[in-house]
Parts: C-alpha cells; sequence; structure tokens
C-alpha cells in the first residue's frame, strides 16, 4: 500500500506538471472521481459463463492530461463465488475474497471522434490484486482452517465510451481483457492441507475475472 | 419663333436625353452594399418568430391540419432565416430600395397589405422571384438585369404579392401533407396520381397569381402590356442577359494572336422551349398558358386603359438595372464561373469601356481562370478543364452546358493553351494596372499573374521579343502563297501571322513562340521590367527552398511533415477570432421534410453560439461572431461584412489550399483591421440520426448475456453521428492556419459534446505555440 501511495504521489507531480497554460479537460475540469461496478463470468461451465457472474465494486479517481489522455488510479474490491458444487461444502460459500489496486492510462480515439473526457476510449491498465481463498471444508469436523492468499499482477485491455451529462456527472460503460502476468505465488496460513486441484482451481476463477469483464461507471468530474 | 426654336431643338435633342437615361453614369460605381437600420425581420431570431407566427394558426381545424400548420411556420421561418441570415441578401440598397418604392406605388390603396411586405434583393445570378409566408418577397439581382421597364417589375411583384395574401405557400403545404397522407382530394388514388395531383393544384395557385397580379397591375395604371414582357423574361430566364458577340480580339493586342482553333465557330444558339402544353411534372403552368389566358384578359380592360411604362422613376430604373448588370458580373465569379463571368463583363464593358468596376472585375476572373489553369489541369487535358470550370456554369441548355455567345468564351477560354493564357493574362492586368495605377488589388493581381507566369511557367523576360521583325517576317510568308493569301482577313501584321499560325507548318514559326511578341512595347517600360523581375526573383528564390527539400533525408523530410501537421492542427496563440455565420443543423432520417429537424438545428445553433461565447470568455481570448442574431438594427456594418466574409469563403471553396485567391486584398487589410485580428474562422456541426440496421440479428445476439446491456441499448436507440468542422483562415494571406474535423460515429450528439469540441477549438486556437 506504501508503494501505491508514493506512486499516486508521482502521478499526482506529473499532472500538475503536465498542465499547459490552459486548462483542458471538460471545461477546464479535469478530476474524475467514479464508482465503478464491474461483471465478470464465472469460472467453471459454460452455463455458469452466461448465466453466472462475479461482481466487482470500486471506486477510481481519473486525471484529464491531455487531449486525448487520461490516467487514473482505482481500488476494486470483490468476492468470487465459488462453482455451486464447492460453494456448500467450503466455508464462507468457498468465496475469494480480494481487492484490486489499479494503475490505469485511457486514450480516447480520435479517429472515432473521441476527445477526452468524452467519447470512445481505449485504455490499458496495470493492476495488482491480493487475495483470499478460505478453504476450510465446513464438512470435516473439526474444522481444519486453511485460508490461501494470492498476490497477483495483471494487465488489462479495456475498450469503451465516456460521456457528461448535466456539465457534472460522469458516465462510462465498456469491455475488459485481460491476463495475469505475474504471479507472487500462494502463501497457506492454517492447519490444514491444500490439494494441487484447489491451488489450480483458485487461479483459474482468478483468471476467468481478469480474462473478460463488463464495466460500468458513474461520478462526478471537478 | 424663339419658343418654337427651343420646342423643336428639345424634339430633336430628345432621343439623346432618352438614350442618357438609359445609359447611366457608372464611372464611380461601388459594389451594392446595406445600408441603414436593419430591419426587425432579420434581427429577430427564428423562434420568435416562429412563435408570433404561430399564434395565427386556425384552431377551429383538425388537429391534423394544425400539427401541419404549425410545422410549416417552423420550416418557413427557418428556411427564411437560412436566406436573411446568409449574406445573400441585401438591405436599404439602392436597388432593395427602388423595387420597394414599385411596391409602395402598386399597393397604394392596400396600406396593411404593404405594411406587411418586405422586399430583399437576392444577391444571385438565376431569374427568379418568390414570396414566402411571412411577407418577405426575394427578387434577384439576375431578373433585374432582365427587365425592359417598371412595369414588368410591377407585374412580378404583384404575382408574388397575390401568392402572398392568398397564403399559397401554406395553402400548398397542406396540400402536400394531404397528398402525402392521401386525404380528402387525393384518397383513393395511387400516389402517382396524387403526385400529379398536387402540382396540378400549385398550377392553378399560379395562374391565380398572374390573374390577380395583372388586375393590380391595371389597377395601379402600370402599362398591362407589361405582363407579356414579364413572361418573355420567363421563358429567357435560363439563358444570360445577352447574347452579344465574344471575339478573342479581347485578349489579344499588337504582334498577337491566339489560334483560332480556339474560338469556336459553331455555338448552340438560344432555343427557347415554349411548349403550349404543361408539363405535368411543373409547379409552374408553361409560359405558352400563362401567356395565353392574360392575354384573354386585355380584352376585358375598359376603354383606354393603357397605363404608364414608368411610375416611380425611368432614371432610377435604368440606374438599378445597369447596377445589376455591374454586380452579376461578381456574382458569377463569386459563384466560380469565371468564365461566364468575363462574358457578362465583357458585354457589358461594350457599353462602359474602360470602366474602373468592371476592368478590376474582369482582371479578378482572369487571374482565377490562370490560378486554375495553373495549378489543376494542363491544357492537353481539356475535358476535365472544361468539366471542372463550367460545372455549374449551367445556363440551360440540354447537357448543362453553356449556350450562345457565352458558350463561345467559355469554350476559348477552355481551350487556349496554358502559356498562351498565361502571357495574355499578363498582358490585360497590365494594361488596367497603367490605367489604374493606384489601385492595389489591382497591381496585387498583376503581380500574382506575373509570379504565375515566372513560377508556374518558367518564363523569363528573356522569352519576349523586343521587336517585331521576326512576327512581321513570319507574317509575310503568306504573301508568297496564292491559297492562303485568301484568308488574310485585313491588311495588317497580326492578321498575316494569323494565317501562318493557323495553316502553315509548325516550322514556319521558326522556332518562336506564337505569344514571344506581346510585350515589345512594354519591354520598353521600366516599370514593367522591374515587376517582371521581382517575379522572376521570386520564382527563383523557391527554386532554391525546393532544392533544399530535395537533399533532405526521409527523416528530416517527417520532422518537416510533423511540424506542418502541428502547425496546422495544434495550438496558435492568437488573441482574436472572428466566426463568420456558425452552422449546426440536425438531419434525422426518420423524419419527413427533407431529414432536416430544424427544431433542433434552431435549439442547436443556439447552443453553439453560447458554448463559442463561454469557452472563449473561460479561456480568454476574445470571440465575435458575426451573425444577425447577434446583432442589433445599428450594426449594418457587420451585416455587410457578413456578406464580404461569406463570398471571401465562397472563394476559398473555389479554391485549392495554396491557391492565391482572387479576392480583394485591400478590403480584407480594412476587414482585419475593423476587427482587430486577421483570423476568421467558418465553422459547421451537423449532427444526424437514423434507424440501425439489423434489428434481428441484434435481438439474437441478447442470447449472448454478458454484452446484453450493450446489444439492449443499441437496439432500442437510433443510430447517432456527429460531423465537426472549423477552418481558420488568415484573411490577408488567404491560408488556412488552424483545422480541425471530426467524424464523431455512432455516438450520441450531446450537448456536453458540443461544449467540449467548442472549448477544444477556443483552447487550441488561444495556447501559445509550441517552440
Amino acid at each position: 500500500m506504501r508503494n501505491f501511495i508514493i506512486l499516486a504521489l508521482c502521478l499526482c507531480a506529473f499532472m500538475i506538471h503536465a498542465t499547459p497554460p490552459i486548462k483542458g479537460g471538460y471545461l477546464g475540469k479535469r478530476i474524475i472521481v467514479c464508482a465503478e461496478g464491474s461483471y465478470s463470468p464465472n469460472y467453471s461451465s459454460v452455463r455458469d459463463i452466461l448465466l453466472s457472474y462475479n461482481l466487482q465494486y470500486g471506486a477510481n479517481i481519473h486525471f484529464v492530461t491531455g487531449r486525448f489522455s487520461q490516467v487514473g488510479l482505482s481500488y476494486n474490491i470483490y468476492s468470487l463465488g465459488a462453482h455451486n458444487r464447492y460453494n456448500e461444502e467450503l466455508s464462507d460459500s468457498g468465496k475469494i475474497k480480494g481487492y484490486q489496486l489499479g494503475l490505469t492510462y485511457r486514450k480516447f480515439r480520435k479517429k472515432k471522434g473521441g476527445l477526452a473526457p468524452i467519447g470512445k476510449f481505449i485504455d490499458i491498465s496495470l493492476n495488482y490484486h491480493a487475495d483470499q481463498y478460505n478453504v476450510s471444508y465446513e464438512t470435516f469436523r473439526p474444522l481444519v482452517p486453511v485460508i490461501v492468499s494470492s498476490k497477483t499482477v495483471s494487465a488489462s485491455i479495456g475498450l469503451g465510451s465516456q460521456g457528461i451529462f448535466w456539465d457534472r456527472v460522469v458516465a462510462n460503460a465498456g469491455v475488459r481483457f485481460g491476463s495475469p502476468i505475474y504471479t507472487f505465488g500462494l502463501e497457506k496460513e492454517g492447519t490444514g492441507y491444500i490439494s494441487g486441484g484447489e491451488a489450480s482451481y483458485m487461479q483459474k476463477r482468478l483468471q476467468y475475472k481478469d480474462y473478460f469483464s463488463v464495466f460500468f461507471g458513474v461520478g462526478i468530474i471537478l | 419663333m424663339v419658343k418654337r426654336f427651343f420646342a423643336a431643338s428639345l424634339w430633336l435633342l430628345l432621343p439623346f436625353l432618352v438614350m442618357a437615361q438609359q445609359v447611366p453614369n457608372m464611372d464611380n460605381y461601388q459594389p451594392a452594399r446595406s445600408s441603414g437600420d436593419l430591419p426587425q425581420d432579420v434581427l429577430q431570431t427564428t423562434t420568435e418568430k416562429y412563435e408570433h407566427s404561430k399564434a395565427k394558426i386556425n384552431t377551429g381545424q383538425s388537429e391534423e391540419l394544425q400539427k401541419a400548420e404549425d410545422n410549416f411556420y417552423l420550416q418557413t421561418n427557418y428556411q427564411v432565416d437560412q436566406i436573411l441570415h446568409s449574406g445573400t441578401i441585401m438591405v436599404g440598397d439602392s436597388m432593395g430600395m427602388y423595387v420597394n418604392r414599385v411596391a409602395d406605388s402598386l399597393l397604394a390603396n392596400d396600406p396593411v397589405t404593404r405594411a406587411q411586405i418586405n422586399i430583399y434583393i437576392l444577391r444571385s445570378a438565376a431569374v427568379n422571384a418568390f414570396a414566402t409566408d411571412r411577407g418577405s418577397i426575394f427578387v434577384t439581382i439576375g431578373l433585374l438585369t432582365r427587365l425592359h421597364n417598371e412595369a414588368e417589375l410591377a407585374y412580378v411583384l404583384a404575382h408574388e404579392i397575390v401568392h402572398y395574401k392568398r397564403r399559397h405557400v401554406l395553402t400548398g403545404y397542406i396540400e402536400g401533407v394531404q397528398m402525402q397522407k392521401g386525404d380528402g382530394q387525393y384518397a383513393a388514388t395511387t400516389f402517382e396520381n396524387r403526385y400529379l395531383k398536387k402540382h396540378s393544384y400549385a398550377r392553378n395557385q399560379e395562374t391565380q397569381a398572374d390573374e390577380e397580379g395583372f388586375d393590380m397591375l391595371v389597377a395601379s395604371n402600370y402599362d398591362p402590356r407589361a405582363a407579356m414582357g414579364a413572361f418573355d423574361i420567363l421563358s429567357m430566364a435560363d439563358f444570360p442577359f445577352t447574347d452579344t458577340l465574344f471575339s478573342k480580339t479581347l485578349f489579344e493586342a499588337p504582334n498577337f494572336v491566339f489560334p483560332s482553333e480556339y474560338y469556336t465557330d459553331t455555338i448552340k444558339r438560344y432555343r427557347i422551349d415554349d411548349a403550349e402544353e404543361d408539363n405535368d411534372l411543373s409547379t409552374h403552368p408553361s409560359v405558352y398558358k400563362r401567356r395565353k389566358n392574360i392575354r384573354k384578359r386585355f380584352g376585358k380592360l375598359e376603354g383606354d386603359t393603357l397605363g404608364a411604362k414608368f411610375l416611380v422613376s425611368e432614371s432610377m430604373f435604368y440606374r438599378v438595372k445597369m447596377m445589376a448588370r455591374f454586380e452579376e458580373t461578381a456574382l458569377w465569379a463569386n459563384e466560380g464561373d469565371y468564365a461566364e463571368s468575363i462574358y457578362i463583363n465583357q458585354s457589358v464593358q461594350k457599353t462602359y469601356p474602360g470602366n474602373f468596376y468592371l476592368e478590376k472585375e474582369m482582371v479578378r476572373s482572369i487571374y482565377a481562370v490562370t490560378i486554375k489553369k495553373n495549378t489543376a489541369f494542363s491544357y492537353e487535358n481539356l475535358q476535365e478543364l472544361l468539366d471542372a470550370l463550367f460545372s455549374g456554369g449551367v445556363v440551360g441548355s440540354d447537357d448543362d452546358r453553356p449556350t450562345g455567345e457565352m458558350e463561345r468564351t467559355t469554350s476559348f477560354v477552355g481551350k487556349t493553351d496554358r502559356d498562351g493564357w498565361n502571357v495574355a493574362a499578363a498582358k490585360y492586368a497590365w494594361g488596367v494596372h497603367k490605367k489604374f495605377p493606384e489601385d492595389a488589388d489591382i497591381t496585387f493581381w498583376c503581380e500574382a499573374l506575373f509570379r504565375q507566369l515566372t513560377v508556374e511557367n518558367d518564363v523569363r523576360l528573356k522569352d519576349f521579343s523586343k521587336n517585331d521583325s521576326l512576327f512581321v517576317l513570319i507574317g509575310n510568308k503568306v504573301l508568297s502563297d496564292t491559297a492562303l493569301i485568301k484568308k488574310v482577313k485585313s491588311n495588317t501584321p497580326e492578321a498575316r501571322f494569323q494565317v501562318v499560325l493557323d495553316n502553315m507548318h509548325e516550322d514556319s514559326l521558326q522556332g518562336v513562340k506564337y505569344w514571344e511578341f506581346i510585350f515589345i512595347d512594354e519591354l520598353k517600360d521600366t516599370t514593367f521590367t522591374e515587376m517582371f523581375r521581382r517575379a522572376m526573383n521570386y520564382a527563383d528564390s523557391l527554386e532554391i527552398v525546393d532544392d533544399a527539400e530535395e537533399f533532405m533525408s526521409a527523416k528530416e523530410r517527417k520532422k518537416a511533415k510533423d511540424e506542418r501537421t502541428e502547425g496546422l492542427y495544434g495550438p496558435q496563440g492568437l488573441q482574436k477570432v472572428v466566426f463568420v455565420n456558425p452552422i449546426y443543423q440536425t438531419y434525422d432520417s426518420r423524419i419527413d421534410n427533407g431529414d432536416l429537424d430544424v427544431r433542433k438545428s434552431i435549439n442547436g445553433r443556439f447552443a453553439m453560439m453560447h458554448a463559442m461565447t463561454e469557452s472563449a470568455s473561460d479561456i480568454g481570448i476574445t470571440c465575435d461572431i458575426l451573425d444577425p442574431e447577434n446583432m442589433d438594427s445599428s450594426n449594418v456594418d457587420k451585416f455587410n461584412d457578413l456578406m464580404i466574409m461569406s463570398d471571401w469563403f465562397a472563394q476559398k471553396g473555389n479554391f485549392k489550399e495554396n491557391d492565391p485567391l482572387p479576392v480583394q486584398q485591400e478590403q480584407m487589410k480594412k476587414m482585419a483591421e475593423k476587427y482587430g485580428t486577421r483570423y476568421f474562422v467558418w465553422s459547421a456541426y451537423y449532427t444526424s440520426r437514423s434507424p440501425r440496421g439489423g434489428k434481428v440479428v441484434r435481438a439474437l445476439s441478447m442470447a449472448f448475456v454478458p454484452l446484453a446491456p450493450f446489444t439492449a441499448y443499441r437496439l432500442f436507440t437510433p443510430r447517432e453521428d456527429v460531423y465537426f468542422v472549423a477552418v481558420c483562415y488568415d484573411i490577408i494571406t488567404g491560408k488556412m492556419v488552424w483545422a480541425v474535423q471530426r467524424e464523431i460515429t455512432n455516438q450520441k450528439a450531446t450537448n456536453a459534446r458540443l461544449k467540449l469540441q467548442m472549448y477544444d477549438m477556443m483552447r487550441m486556437l488561444a495556447s501559445p505555440k509550441k517552440d
């Protein structure tokens, strides 16, 4: 977290330095604070991919840096549901709980008429995830607690569109495609045992979260 | 005895006095401009006018008809304001004042109607007049050029006044709505029949306007025979007002003739299509029928009812007519029809030889043709040149090509070879410059024509002969050929050279160019050679730059290109700009009325101008908007400026970016001084809505649940697109200094997007240039 704060401060310094003599953005307003929700298909079966989704909630702050660009920081929390085969057997319904810190560079598509902060955009994000998976089987008594922690860095590319209403309200929507690019390894807490299959199951669920997601954001521009 | 002598003298002098009236003095003619206070008709916003018109809706009729009438007022007010605000009409000008006085005379016994009518002169070479439901009547300059007397003008006005009084525009519109829907008399018939009936209805309205207009004419004591004259004008409306002979000698000089092949011998003469029967697809009856119908009314006239040809002023009539002819030369040129302008000009110059205004317009058109010839095409590609030069030069022939003597001019201008034309153009301009050396525009064009010679055609002073000995020698070759000598039309060196040029083998010219003897006299004039040398030096300096670019590496070239691009689309550091008549239009293919959503267009334009001024104020750039809705009654100067700038942008549209413009530089300098900036912006914002296709595919694709929200959104909303373009010009150099062009496809045309585009534009114009 400390590193993240340092990164955020550096980013702010860059933004202030990059401020041109006449302010850009939307009529001079350049800071966008947004609440964001997204959903991504659940892992494991075609039925789940189509009808079962994991939700993420978060907030982000973006700054319009140029005529066609904005950069932002995001914080998301999520809880990934398990496949229904397991969710009644595991503690906490087999959910993977985690949070995600992200750094986003959003490029508005000039050829499609985009002009920051309105229009179609492509964004690239670099995200740090910290996840916890409680693999304790409720059916076993006495309960043997096993909590697996995972730290991952993922990258994603998004396509979306952003608009402004009443000169203040910002709304955006789009899709993201991504993938983990680095895993720091799994850490286990508790006395229990984690099988290779469960570790792999956990990682695949995390991957599915990143592979494809649909997002919607609402916020204000300052 | 003395009295008799004076009476006889006056009688003898009468024809000359009449002639003097018919040929007004135009020595100091200045282009027509608006004057006085701007009327409310021009100043009121379209919304205000629409709200006012709505009070006239007949609430006793069906709701559907009330809705149609409401829509009519919206449409008609918008369309009329488009004309009033476009810089194509004049108010309080001499021509308009005279035409309004004729209307006073016509409606002397009907002050109520007179108070409701405003007559404007529309700056168009077309022959037309039309009335609108709110009492604005437009008369084109083209019509004024063709009138023979005031009574003819009175008849045209009377016809339009009847249209207004009878509310023909409104009833015609309602009829159109009923026709579309198949109501009333249009029920139970095919669409084609409905369409024909609608046109028949329109023809009946025209007949009514003809008949009642005739009665008004008679009641006003105008000569009723003028109605026939007006029909003559109508039947000749597609042709120029003159068919005077065009001779290539206009561009020839001592020791210089053009090859005869450039001069078309056979031209299509005017052919008036005066069909007896109506064209079913026309909104107007055939002229033949109209004439016949009115002739019948002559029989009903009682006693000696031959009124006057002139009631207001005969001398004023001839002056107005001539002013219109002078103006028409410029109108053709403004529309990019330079060859046509040359023809009209030389025809008017037969009455006013050497007139300053006409000579200046002539140099402008010659200059424009030269630029077109040099930058766009080579003379070998004749067809392409003709198409490009004369597109829009429609004078009514079957194949949309000019007919009559005008055709000879356009053909000549198109056929002449590039070098020959350039040399002749420079010669003509030099001659005019010598006559009017104090005029900066003529001097500018003359210098520019010399530069066209040196830069574009690589002609130098050494390419011209200093004496005519060789010219005479070559011409004298015909003297030894008995067949050719018969073709010599006069005993001059030029006539003999012409025969050699047209008939003998190229070798007979002994390697000389047919145009190289043109400047024999001028070469003795140091002012000429100095101006020419300046043009040569300019050409040499350009060659050095070209050479430098040739030796650039690919990287350097790319850098130079990037710098140019950044320069054009990046920050400009301007302190003040003037926007000329910004355009905002919304099209919606889901509605009728030609897809234009008038309500949204009106509101959008208001929002656009508001966003411009707000953004400019936030950013700190001064922004003036030349638009009648931003003016008050004392702003007639600004109204004139709008007209001048509209013409300027029209000229700009006729040329390539780097082509020097045939505009009056001095006028532009004054404009820049007046507004405190030389940067003027043309801008347009278009939005469109259309139904999205592929509804079935979209509905099916909702089965892919993750993207269902997007699919559903697209299924239930129309497609929207935005197109925004703005170009900032330096009006002194004519160069584009900044531009933006955005095609925003498949995205909503929100107010925020409009504001953002305006803000960004102001920001780019105001932000300091990058080092």
